[in-house]
């Protein structure tokens, strides 16, 4: 798929964000705090400890353009990085918006696949922790019927 | 509990590709409108893979995961005749595990 400006645009202000967010946490154990921190900028300060995080073409996030059903969205994040310790999925506009952390050891290589719910069109972002940088990818999803509503 | 794990390992080269599923609801629960909160979610929160006993995949995950949560990850380096255990615990206690070995 063709980079369009949109896209381009897109990715640059959230990387921006990101990388404006991210904060100076040392690295912990994840609390689960994380997971109820309502803002996407509070949860990754809460879940990722850096000062820097790069928005990196090497993070390849697969997931569908159009998902039809928010509820269940197959997501896979394959990385083309050295040891690859963590893999972080946020949706940027779910209520809650990290998704889950995992954290591997060496054995593991960097593609991990799972199914994740979606409320709206959204960006998905993997943030990958790899030689303790901070790597990211993002991808844009239309979502038709939003998941997570609960409303 | 029944056991609520399903694991498939498939040969890859170098590795092996491990597919779990888990049964489980992964409930938002419900919202409050006023203050935007959940109440009464149920969801795995922690995820544990182990191959003979080594911690390979540590998973914190939240209800924003669908329900049945699948996850597929490659070893690299698993030989037939190696354990895998999966274990899981959500937020209101329930847990269970299932271990099977690589043919």
């Amino acid at each position: 798929m063709p980079l369009s400006r949109r896209t381009f645009v897109r990715a640059s202000l959230v990387g921006t964000a990101l990388t404006a967010v991210a904060s100076q946490h040392a690295n912990a154990a994840l609390p689960r705090a994380v997971f109820s921190a309502v803002s996407p900028a509070d949860a990754i300060r809460a879940a990722l400890g850096s000062d820097t995080m790069v928005s990196d073409e090497r993070v390849r996030i697969v997931v569908p353009d159009r998902a039809e059903n928010g509820d269940v969205v197959p997501v896979s994040v394959d990385a083309d990085l050295p040891n690859i310790q963590r893999i972080t999925l946020v949706a940027d506009k779910n209520p809650l918006p990290v998704i889950a952390t995992f954290s591997f050891a060496p054995e593991v290589q960097g593609l991990v696949a799972t199914r994740v719910k979606l409320a709206e069109t959204c960006n998905v972002t993997a943030i990958v922790e790899s030689d303790g940088k901070l790597h990211m990818g993002s991808k844009p999803v239309q979502v038709m019927i939003g998941g997570c509503g609960g409303e | 509990m029944a056991n609520s794990i399903r694991i498939k390992t498939v040969p890859v080269a170098g590795g092996i590709e491990v597919r779990a599923l888990i049964n489980h609801p992964m409930s938002l629960g419900q919202r409050d409108k006023a203050s935007g909160k959940f109440t009464n979610a149920h969801y795995v929160e922690d995820v544990v893979v182990a191959l003979n006993g080594k911690t390979i995949v540590q998973g914190d995950l939240s209800s924003g995961i669908a329900s049945n949560p699948y996850l597929m990850f490659t070893v690299r380096g698993a030989m037939p005749g190696d354990k895998l255990r999966l274990s899981w615990k959500d937020n209101r206690g329930g847990s269970d595990f299932h271990e099977t070995t690589l043919t």
